[in-house]
């Protein structure tokens, strides 16, 4: 079921995540979310997908982000250079429903190379479905409130000091 | 030169071509093509398992979209010991601990590369007769092959 708090999605890939990130774009387009896809027929360098997608929810005009590359791996270390950017690896519907859930991400990152199509289209629907700290016990959102603030705070320490 | 049996549903076809080539390329054995027009997975499975557990092939690789429907029915087969895997570790063990004959694997779950990785683990790994998973083994197979 389509989340309404997700109004826009931005996603780009590299050569070995185009045909995933394809795959996830028309499912979602499917069900009407609102998705730009950065480069929908040529493969980018993964830096630079990972920097347009950082760039896009940086700049408040996209909710949601996804980057794709052959592992994720490296688009995933790129986004997270970013700050204000939470880019969660996954490789199952758990870890999905977690990356939003317990650590407010927003970009998800999948490989290529491991993900087929139809588990990757799952994985953005169970992250897309979720938000943070919803449907969980409320000691529990109290703790995981204050553990994503906590990140934010250092994440504000450790980019003043590089 | 080992011979593989391998087969699918339509759903795994490009998959299928693509680890046939990586199979042959990588010279783990000569690669018989059981099909993969027929929607009824169960047919393939039956065939690439009693082939294999006839011994007309040394090792079987079955896909469907997730590798679970050609997986349950292979193992309805006698002397057919399927096992279905998405992830390296299990592809080893599925031949180490449970003297797997047969891989099957999900066109829908995983990526490509994975599944060459899969197919790496479960063509050069080799269970060794009376190691502790012997017993388990025997169990399985004693089962199996005294069913009605």
């Amino acid at each position: 079921m389509k989340n309404e708090n997700v109004k826009k999605i931005i996603m780009a890939a590299d050569r070995y995540g185009l045909a995933l990130k394809n795959a996830i774009r028309e499912d979602l387009e499917k069900q009407g979310y609102d998705v730009y896809d950065v480069n929908p027929d040529e493969p980018m360098l993964y830096q630079d997908a990972a920097c347009a997608v950082a760039g896009g929810i940086r700049s408040g005009e996209y909710d949601r982000g996804f980057a794709f590359c052959g592992t994720g791996m490296g688009v995933s270390i790129i986004c997270n250079k970013h700050k204000g950017v939470y880019a969660a690896l996954v490789e199952s519907v758990y870890q999905a429903r977690r990356a939003r859930q317990v650590n407010n991400t927003n970009v998800l990152c999948m490989g290529g190379f491991l993900i087929g199509h139809e588990m990757g289209r799952e994985m953005a629907n169970a992250w897309l479905q979720m938000e943070h700290m919803v449907d969980m016990d409320p000691d529990m959102a109290k703790i995981v409130g204050k553990e994503f603030d906590a990140l934010v705070e250092t994440e504000g320490k450790v980019l003043e000091t590089n | 030169m080992r011979k593989i049996a391998i087969g699918c549903d339509p759903n795994a076809q490009a998959e299928k071509e693509a680890i046939i080539k990586y199979i042959e390329a990588k010279g783990y054995g000569e690669v018989t093509d059981f099909g993969s027009d027929d929607p009824i997975y169960a047919n393939v499975a039956i065939s690439v398992a009693e082939a294999v557990a006839a011994g007309e092939y040394e090792r079987g690789i079955l896909m469907c979209g997730t590798g679970l429907g050609v997986s349950i029915a292979a193992n309805k087969v006698k002397g057919a010991i399927a096992a279905v895997c998405s992830d390296v570790y299990s592809a080893q063990r599925a031949r180490l601990s449970n003297d797997a004959n047969i891989l099957c694997m999900g066109a829908f779950t995983t990526g490509g590369k994975v599944r060459e990785l899969l197919v790496d683990a479960f063509l050069t790994c080799e269970f060794v007769p009376g190691c502790g998973s012997q017993p388990k083994v025997d169990r399985y197979v004693e089962y199996d092959m005294n069913r009605k």
